[in-house]
């Protein structure tokens, strides 16, 4: 008999206790952030409101892995990044440079002996774990903050970071006679690697 | 005359709001009693272990951490633990508190995530918001420190991949003097709620013997009233440098080993954590700057051997089995989820009960589908 | 109706031509027809509001899109609901399929009738008021049963027979507290009632008798359960049942289980503050217009502590549920009426 009405006692009483909790929160302010106006972007910074702690400035913090980036001048096509991949989403092309050609040197002072004729992320199949950062020797590819690239085709995420014409324009044409008015004729597509370096190796 | 009624075969499908993802459990009811339920499971199944045969060794570290996906450094951390003693790697001891930060705030994180699908599968929505709010103070304290918020890859083979950043322990201090009050408010608005008593006191009992039959390990053995735990037991890292308290089921509220003691060994549990997180971050600022992670070759190859590691997930034990041949990649991984262990043991506590109940009852064995399907 | 009709022909004569049955008639449909929107205003609000008060206990905004701060929400979700494709299963039951979300409607809606809304705006000022609003709510049941069995779906029938037991076994309670006030009164009429309640806040039920404070609450709590909201509504327990009764409904007639919803809520809240609260009798006004006022602001104030407690508190199992109402609501309920009658003679 007695339980009957502790029981009845403390169903009323534990409600009331759990409804001035929730009414204490109906006065606190909202902890919620209204995207896309309000969101974690480096360039805006402002507080954040509700009752939190503020734990972090309003971006991304340092080391965020986000999008990835391949600094052109920086990569030697060493392919570490790709061998590192647990899920096979790049797509490396490069080729050895013929006897007297000089690609110049990495933002760091390494020299660069491949050419990197294609490469190739395909954003869809990585798993952002960040494997392939870690062993670049140059720091070319890095992740970036970028956390907000989706798109409405598949082809646009795939990044496609080489950039061969840059070669073409470094083979100094007519070397070897063969190919014609050398100033007037850049040669307009790929397929006219030949014409500069004489027999460099293979295109795949 | 008797009255002629019928067993129901009802699908809790794979599709439901409260099987804790893509679960099947084929209920035999009779009106609301329930006689039979079975779950079916594989809807999740992404081949991991077969996976583990060809990739590199520290290339299946991400694949560790889409398994039980709510708490990816546990995870992490025992496939390392397994590798390194292998290669009887010697971690420098930085790393080693940096790890065990990392798993007990990952443990808080996974326990908040259970109290507030526990509460949604009540009826009880709030609990629900309040702990995600706090559940992404902790995300952010990781966000930080290796850049994701789900997925780590943070514990590598030899230490871990980056420092701590700067003002990391001062945060993390300040999350942890905000969390307690925050637990105490969890306690007032659901946890000694009378609604909530009732349905969870004397409900899905699961006695002493039959947890340890059915290998039961986690929150879910301690709430039946055994006090094993391998932090404690089998220590490994550090955890011997720490002080703190196993929490076991004492039956408060109803009998010893209902869903109200497992529920309530599990918010123990939290505040337990933030304990050694407060110790660990405490002798960390002592300890000398120094490497994060030991020399490892980038071509990893593991000496050939085998060996069984088993770690104190928060829902369980999790054992990684590794046989290596000498090569790069591992000749097989085994994993020993705890979720599916846990599982086997549902039918035998949900008989009797009502559908209601049901839910409760897979609520408090606190499953997640990753793990168990891998 | 009548003096309406009397009014009405005195002062446009040309009406007297017309039979007084037809121009009652015509009274009739009209004022329905207002009172309908009225309600699905009220209900539309209500969704809205509810949202926002949600929002707010857990420590978000609600909806901010559709207008400023989400206000024209209430308008989206309704013409969203109109648009859809109306679907029927094909193993469905079909006249029941098709019938049973105007019954819960009906069931609601037809109980408007007998309020008052203050000394001279009301629609029919019926003798047996209150006991014909408990009986046009109880019609609610046999259209969830409907709804349940026609789906042909497994869980919708749990759902169904689930709200049965619980809407049947809570009218005790609730025509119990309701006798309670009703002896205070001495009469069924609604109108009555709360004139008895007139001149002053102290004069309100609530205060006169602790029989009838205690009344109000045992009212409360069990027309809670009636309509079906947390901490009882486990016919449409969105974790166990994923919808309860009402899966296989979607678009229009969706649309009208889930305004029935909250015009009875609406309902309760009203029928609560005529009983308990002093009905019109404002705290501060009673006249024609702003006793309206004050009523519609009474019943509205308890329809937001509804959805206080919705946000609370967990759900309860169906036998505790059964449980609650014949072993605690019904034994208090009966001690109330003893007691008020107690109190009446001594």
């Amino acid at each position: 008999m007695r339980k009957y009405f502790t029981d009845i006692y403390l169903g009323i009483w534990t409600v009331l206790l759990g409804m001035k909790i929730t009414l204490i929160h109906l006065l606190r302010p909202t902890v919620t952030l209204q995207y896309p106006e309000e969101k974690l972007y480096p360039e805006k910074k402002k507080k954040r409101s509700g009752a939190l702690p503020i734990l972090y400035e309003w971006s991304p913090p340092e080391g965020y892995r986000g999008d990835l980036l391949l600094k052109n001048d920086d990569c030697i096509g060493c392919m570490l990044c790709a061998q590192a991949c647990p899920v096979d989403c790049f797509d490396i092309v490069t080729e050895r440079v013929s006897p007297g050609e000089d690609l110049g040197k990495t933002s760091k002072g390494q020299p660069k002996k491949l050419k990197v004729l294609k490469f190739d992320i395909d954003m869809t199949k990585c798993m952002f774990c960040g494997l392939c950062v870690e062993p670049c020797p140059t720091n070319g590819l890095v992740m970036t903050k970028n956390y907000e690239f989706s798109s409405y085709n598949r082809r646009d995420l795939v990044h496609h970071f080489a950039r061969p014409e840059k070669y073409r324009k470094k083979d100094s044409p007519g070397s070897g006679g063969v190919g014609g008015a050398a100033p007037t004729s850049p040669p307009p597509n790929v397929g006219e690697e030949k014409g500069g370096g004489g027999g460099s190796g293979l295109t795949r | 005359m008797a009255i002629y009624t019928e067993e129901m075969t009802v699908n809790m499908g794979p599709q439901h709001p409260s099987t804790h993802g893509v679960l099947n459990l084929k209920l035999k009811t009779d009106g609301e009693i329930v006689h039979d339920a079975r779950p079916n499971i594989g809807y999740l199944h992404r081949c991991a272990e077969k996976i583990a045969e060809n990739v590199t060794y520290p290339q299946f570290i991400p694949y560790t951490d889409r398994m039980d996906y709510v708490a990816a450094m546990n995870q992490n951390l025992g496939y390392v633990l397994g590798v390194e003693r292998l290669m009887n790697v010697e971690v420098p001891l930085r790393a080693q508190y940096i790890r065990v930060i990392m798993a007990e705030l990952n443990r808080i994180a996974s326990h908040l995530l259970f109290m507030a699908c526990y509460a949604l599968d009540s009826g009880a929505f709030t609990p629900f918001l309040y702990a995600f709010r706090e559940r992404e103070m902790i995300l952010d304290l990781f966000e930080a420190t290796c850049g994701a918020r789900l997925t780590y890859n943070y514990i590598w083979i030899g230490g871990v991949s980056r420092d701590l950043p700067q003002g990391f322990v001062d945060k993390a201090r300040q999350f942890l003097d905000y969390l307690s009050p925050r637990v105490k408010e969890y306690h007032e608005l659901f946890s000694y709620n009378k609604i909530f008593i009732e349905r969870t006191a004397n409900v899905g009992i699961l006695p002493k013997e039959t947890a340890i039959a059915y290998g039961v390990t986690g929150p879910t053995l301690r709430g039946s009233g055994v006090r094993w735990d391998l932090r404690r037991d089998e220590p490994y890292l550090i955890y011997d440098r720490f002080d703190f308290d196993v929490p076991v089921g004492r039956g408060e509220m109803g009998t010893v080993g209902d869903c109200w003691d497992r529920y309530m060994v599990r918010m123990r549990e939290i505040e337990e954590s933030a304990k050694i997180v407060r110790q660990a971050l405490d002798q960390y600022e002592q300890l000398p700057p120094g490497e994060v992670r030991a020399k490892v070759p980038r071509a990893l190859k593991v000496p050939p051997g085998e060996v069984y590691m088993r770690t104190e997930a928060p829902r369980g034990e999790i054992g990684f089995y590794i046989v290596s041949d000498g090569g790069l990649k591992p000749y097989r991984v085994k994993v020993r989820a705890p979720s599916f262990s846990n599982l086997s043991v549902f039918h035998e506590i949900s008989r009797g009960g009502m559908i209601a109940d049901i839910v409760l009852i897979l609520g408090s064995v606190d499953i997640v589908l990753g793990d168990i399907d891998r | 109706m009548q003096e309406l009709t009397d009014t009405l022909v005195r002062f446009l004569p040309f009406l007297q031509a017309i039979p007084r049955s037809l121009i009652l008639g015509t009274l009739i449909i009209i004022g329905a027809t207002v009172v309908l929107a009225f309600l699905v205003v009220v209900a539309a609000v209500s969704t809205y509001v509810e949202r926002k008060v949600a929002g707010q206990l857990q420590a978000r905004l609600g909806p901010m899109r559709v207008g400023w701060h989400g206000l024209l929400q209430f308008v989206a979700d309704p013409i969203k609901l109109l648009l859809k494709e109306d679907i029927i299963p094909s193993n469905v039951d079909r006249p029941l399929y098709i019938l049973a979300p105007y019954i819960v409607f009906c069931g609601s809606f037809g109980a408007f009738a007998a309020l008052p809304y203050s000394t001279r705006l009301r629609i029919s000022d019926l003798n047996v008021g209150i006991f014909y609003i408990l009986a046009v709510t109880s019609l609610v049941v046999i259209g969830i049963i409907m709804a349940g069995w026609s789906s042909n779906n497994k869980w919708s029938l749990f759902g169904a027979m689930r709200s049965a037991a619980q809407i049947v076994s809570y009218e005790i309670p609730v025509a119990l507290s309701i006798l309670v006030a009703v002896a205070a009164a001495g009469s069924l009429n609604l109108q009555e009632i709360i004139q008895a309640q007139a001149g002053g806040v102290h004069r309100w039920f609530v205060f006169r008798s602790p029989f009838l404070f205690l009344a109000f609450f045992l009212y409360y709590i069990s027309s809670l359960a009636e309509v079906n909201r947390t901490p009882f509504d486990l016919p449409e327990a969105d974790s166990e049942l994923v919808a309860g009764y009402h899966t296989e409904y979607s678009g229009l007639r969706f649309a009208w289980f889930f305004l029935a919803e909250y015009v009875d809520m609406f309902l309760v809240g009203a029928i609560a503050s005529a009983l308990f609260l002093g009905g019109w009798n404002g705290p501060i006004f009673s006249g024609p217009i702003s006793g309206a006022i004050m009523f519609i602001g009474k019943a509205y104030l308890l329809v937001l502590v509804m959805m206080w407690i919705r946000w609370t508190v967990p759900r309860l199992r169906v036998d505790q549920l059964m449980y609650m109402s014949w072993k605690v609501l019904t034994p208090f309920s009966f001690a109330c009426v003893l007691g008020q009658g107690a109190w009446m003679v001594l």
